[in-house]
């Protein structure tokens, strides 16, 4: 049962009079509890695709269906709501709200759906113990390192309890021991909580870790292997 | 963690541009605050020295006698009248006036003046005249034939205190009317005209001059409060004499004074309003920059599923406690600028003198009413988050892709 | 190294328009204020001088000469004799352009058959008062008193309805003549004027001088010659002061004496100063308030270039040309807001609000003050030049601090703040 369906998609950007494609009539499927990497080299699409996905973005041909939904038959508020229930997102930096702590960035997610106080104490102590930052909950962004930023934004995105986490190059300001922590961290959570995640990267260890590998070149697919 | 605190936060982001902001914001609070308590204050003592010099805050008079004051016009059986309004919650003094426009000659000099009978007693419960004596002593309920005189006209008579001046007119009925009297006090108001043209004298003394047989020109009536005035008329023209006669209030009595207190308050206002857009230019800048350099984050909070207008609450929230502050600096610093000016009163320097000319007091003391300190500030703060709405109106268009990759 | 090196300029110049909308809108907030200031101070000034020529044209004239003891005692003990003669030797003293008027001015009452009132009499030349006061003017009503008219009389509208009269009765006027017997005299009201104070037309009646002198057995004699300068300048200090100096020269062994009206109305003239103070305040205030939108629009300007700053450092320019480069974007800034901001006020002084605004509406409030129906602006040079110096200077002057924090920025610590 898939999760997601891209459908034909294709993608155009106009700048002036020149247009580019982006992405060129993309179908792809992606399985509930997959753990899916997009690669490919600069400027193929990868990111492009991921914003498709995310609905943070429309398609100019095609359709993407989120778990049976076509998303081009959503509204903006819909989609909001799409993606603060059911998807969870990981950026390469500046992820956080610079002004909240730690726990707050977490908390303020799930204030956003309206989970109730007491539940939300009790998912962000969860969830900080499951990404190791306990000691760290009430430092601002700017007194965690960069690895620490990235568990803090894994943790926020996967403390909603989505179906899917689209990470956009989240390895990519991280020495590669602190990669392979946040990666391993991520694969547990995929396992135990059957989260589907999907990365867009450069980073060798990343294709390493995925089950499947999608290869893009000029907003086309070269190649989907299973492993 | 709420959205309140999280606009907090990130106001003291940039803690440099928004104390600057505040005190833009604070800055025209205060002024806006010391300078209507200002103009509140200084209308009411101008009101009030006018109203003490001549017209009171409310009289009754005879048909036709504001328009056109002739002896003949006058109000009978003034004391019934008395009785009924004194009946009146909110009076505080009510007084009895006569008035005839007589020859009035010294030892050499002749002029014209205007003679008015008062109740000496009442009177100096009304008027600033008793209180103005330069030389001398004021009328007192004992006196016959004496008079207190203008300064100026004292002058131009050369009359002083203890000196005799021979009166010439024409009686309530048209007769001859003559008599001499005593010069007891000079007074000065500092108001020319009414120094150049005034003499009083005892109501009693002017019955028998005139041949009033107890009718008086004028009842003239002074409240606890000036705002009294309107509601105290209205009240007096519902009696049952007062009815037939006329009830004047002293916007009626003294249109000029009314007129210029709006001249100068509408002038005031286009001033304040001015400063109010030249403030809001000041900080729409601050406003623009809180948006601007913030995109990115607002890339990330809309990926994460925040709806725009949550954002744009966010904003103007942010906006908001910004203006707030600064309101409440302002209206602090301004309530204490004017309590201090009210305490000492603000002399208004070279300008006195012209002033004066017109009844104003030397020296001006603000006044602090709800109004004034409330009117300032509550425009500032419609202004200042319009203000804050043109660039935050701007964040339901973003697109998060857009707001991501800048 | 010149000030204004042509490449410092440059920078300046194209580091302003990097954030367009920003420069703009900074740029409403100065123009705004200046226009504000000019025009604002144009208005007032307007008023004002509408206010001096109102008292002016209240009998007063530019420079007025009287026997001093007039002044304290208004009476006819203390006149010019022989007037017509000192006043042709004092015109020969001045310009043609001047005007004279000779006026024989008593306390006097008026009498209808049935009432009587205070008034100032005036006797005048009523061919001598055209452009010098207000009398001069044409009537609201009736015909203009004639040179050989004996018994004709003006009268101010406001005491004409005040005591129920019309054009054609009959009045007596009563005065008193130099042994301080009371003389009368009948005479017919010929027309009625109006005055921009309302007093001034409760108080005034005017008649022949001729038919005046008669009656109080003075030939000759008048109490007061009044001089009215044409050019413009009369508002100005020093053209008076001047011509009263050479008056009195004069006029000395006479007993008499020439005032200039800053004198002869110390009231208005304290209030003429105080004006430039009132407007100096409301020049500082209305910088105020844009100056905190300036230093804060630089200070934006200034922490997102901090990196160019660091870098600009390194390449080891001095702080001092650092703090240069920000005061000229300042200046330019200034300089383009106080030349728009002077356009458009010239453009609304001059074609906007060039037939003036109506105050008719605060009538009785404007009478009391002597304030003109119509008020127009008039723009001075000197208001001008305190409204841009203002701007300029506290510019620069606010300037310095963000011009002063870029100084701060050493290459290190702008490679942190990346
Ligand atoms: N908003 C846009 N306007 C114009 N062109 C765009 C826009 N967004 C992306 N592109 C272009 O589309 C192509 C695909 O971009 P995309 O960001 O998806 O690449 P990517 O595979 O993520 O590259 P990278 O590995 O460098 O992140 C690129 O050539 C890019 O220049
Ligand atoms: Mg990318």
């Amino acid at each position: 049962m898939e999760i997601i369906r891209v459908d034909s998609v294709s993608k155009v950007y106009h700048q002036g009079r020149v247009s580019f494609r982006a992405l060129d009539k993309v179908s792809l499927d992606f399985k509930k509890g997959e753990f899916v990497a997009l690669a490919g080299p600069s400027g193929s699409g990868k990111t492009t695709l991921l914003n498709l996905i995310g609905s943070l973005d429309v398609p100019d041909e095609g359709e993407v269906f989120f778990d049976q939904k076509n998303l081009s038959e959503l509204n903006d508020s819909e989609r909001a709501d799409l993606r603060l229930h059911r998807i969870g997102f990981v950026f390469q930096a500046y992820n956080l709200i610079p002004v909240l702590t730690a726990a707050e960035n977490i908390d303020y997610i799930l204030l956003l759906q309206k989970v109730d106080k007491f539940l939300r104490t009790r998912k962000v102590n969860d969830i900080l113990q499951e990404v190791g930052l306990t000691d760290k909950a009430s430092n601002r962004p700017d007194e965690l390192s960069g690895g620490q930023q990235q568990r803090v934004a894994v943790a926020r995105a996967i403390v909603t309890d989505p179906q899917v986490v689209l990470a956009d190059e989240p390895t990519a300001n991280l020495d590669s021991t602190t990669g392979r922590k946040l990666l391993e961290m991520m694969q547990q959570m995929n396992r135990t909580k059957k989260v589907t995640f999907i990365f867009a990267t450069h980073d060798p260890m990343v294709m390493d870790f995925a089950d499947r590998l999608v290869s893009l070149k000029d907003g086309r697919i070269v190649s989907d292997t299973a492993k | 963690m709420n959205d309140l605190l999280l606009a907090w936060r990130n106001i003291w982001r940039n803690p440099r541009r928004s104390i600057l902001t505040i005190l833009a914001i604070a800055f025209a609070t205060a002024l806006l605050v010391f300078m209507l308590s200002f103009q509140f204050g200084a209308y009411d003592d101008m009101i009030d020295s006018s109203v003490r010099l001549s017209t009171g805050h409310v009289q009754i008079v005879a048909p036709g006698y504001h328009q056109r004051p002739e002896m003949r016009k006058v109000i009978d059986n003034p004391e019934e009248l008395l009785q009924e309004a004194t009946m009146l919650s909110n009076v505080d003094a009510v007084s009895l006036r006569s008035e005839a426009f007589v020859l009035a000659s010294g030892e050499k000099r002749s002029r014209g003046v205007m003679v008015t009978g008062v109740a000496p007693h009442h009177e100096s419960k009304i008027s600033s005249v008793p209180q103005q004596i330069k030389k001398g002593r004021y009328l007192t309920e004992g006196d016959g034939a004496a008079g207190v005189i203008g300064a100026l006209a004292a002058q131009h008579l050369q009359l002083d205190v203890g000196d005799e001046c021979v009166l010439l007119g024409s009686g309530r009925d048209g007769s001859i009317a003559a008599a001499v009297v005593e010069i007891v006090g000079i007074f000065k108001s500092g108001v020319d005209e009414f120094d150049r043209s005034i003499m009083q004298l005892p109501l009693a003394e002017f019955d028998t001059i005139f041949s009033m047989e107890g009718a008086v020109h004028r009842l003239i009536f002074t409240f606890a409060h000036l705002s009294d005035s309107q509601a105290g008329a209205a009240q007096l023209r519902q009696g049952e004499r007062a009815r037939k006669l006329q009830v004047l209030t002293w916007e009626e009595l003294t249109p000029g004074l009314k007129q210029s207190i709006e001249l100068d308050l509408i002038s005031g206002i286009i001033m304040y309003f001015i400063l109010v857009i030249v403030v809001a230019f000041s900080i729409l800048n601050t406003f623009f920059m809180a948006i601007f350099e913030r995109k990115k984050e607002f890339g990330v909070l809309m990926s994460i599923g925040m709806k725009p207008r949550r954002l744009v609450v966010l904003m103007l929230l942010e906006s908001f406690s910004m203006t707030t502050v600064g309101l409440v600096l302002g209206i602090l610093c301004g309530i204490i600028i004017t309590l201090v000016a009210a305490r000492y009163g603000i002399s208004m320097g070279d300008s006195a003198e012209f002033m004066a000319q017109y009844g104003m007091p030397e020296r001006l003391y603000p006044k602090l009413t709800l109004l004034s300190v409330t009117v300032g500030p509550l425009l500032i703060f419609v202004v200042t988050l319009l203000t804050a709405l043109i660039p935050v109106l701007r964040i339901p268009s973003l697109r998060p892709v857009e707001a991501l990759r800048s | 190294m010149r000030f204004f090196d042509l490449l410092s300029v440059q920078i300046s110049w194209r580091n302003l328009w990097r954030n367009p909308r920003r420069t703009t809108i900074i740029l409403t907030a100065i123009v705004v204020g200046i226009i504000s200031m000019i025009v604002l101070s144009a208005f007032g000034r307007g008023m004002m001088e509408g206010m001096v020529k109102n008292s002016i044209d209240n009998l007063v004239g530019h420079i007025k000469i009287q026997n001093p003891q007039y002044r304290i005692d208004p009476a006819i003990d203390n006149r010019i004799d022989q007037a017509e003669k000192i006043a042709a030797q004092i015109g020969e003293l001045l310009p043609d352009d001047v005007q004279l008027a000779t006026r024989l001015r008593l306390d006097g009452v008026l009498s209808t058959s049935r009432e009587h009132t205070g008034v100032m009499i005036v006797g005048i030349d009523p061919a001598a008062e055209k452009g010098v006061s207000f009398i001069g003017r044409p009537l609201y009503q009736g015909t203009p008193l004639q040179p050989e008219d004996a018994r004709g009389l003006l009268i101010g509208q406001g005491l004409l309805e005040r005591l129920g009269l019309e054009i054609g009765k009959k009045v007596v006027v009563l005065s008193q003549d130099a042994s301080g017997e009371g003389r009368s005299k009948a005479f017919r009201i010929r027309g009625s004027y109006r005055a921009e104070m309302r007093d001034t037309e409760k108080r005034y009646i005017f008649i022949n001088l001729k038919s005046f002198q008669d009656m109080l057995a003075a030939p000759g004699s008048a109490t007061e010659i009044s001089i009215s300068l044409r050019n413009a300048n009369a508002y100005q200090t020093g053209t008076v002061e001047d011509y009263v100096d050479r008056i009195n020269e004069r006029l000395d062994g006479l007993g008499l004496e020439a005032t200039g009206w800053r004198q002869l109305l110390p009231a208005i003239a304290a209030y003429i100063d105080m004006f430039d103070v009132y407007m100096l305040i409301w020049f500082v205030v209305v910088f105020v308030a844009m100056g905190f939108g300036l230093a804060n629009t630089v200070l934006m300007a200034v922490y997102e270039r901090m990196r160019e700053f660091g870098l600009q450092r390194a390449l080891g320019l001095r702080s001092s040309g650092i703090i240069k480069n920000v005061m000229i974007e300042v200046l330019f800034l200034l300089l383009i807001g106080m030349a728009l901001a002077d356009l458009c006020s010239f453009f609304l002084v001059k074609v906007v609000f060039r037939s003036g605004i109506d105050l008719g509406s605060f009538g009785a409030g404007i009478e009391m003050w002597g304030i003109s129906r119509i008020v127009y602006p008039v723009l001075s040079l000197s208001d001008i030049v305190m409204a841009n110096g203002v701007v300029v200077l506290l510019g620069l002057l606010v300037g310095l601090y963000p011009a002063l924090h870029a100084a701060r920025f050493t290459p290190i610590e702008t490679m942190r703040h990346l």
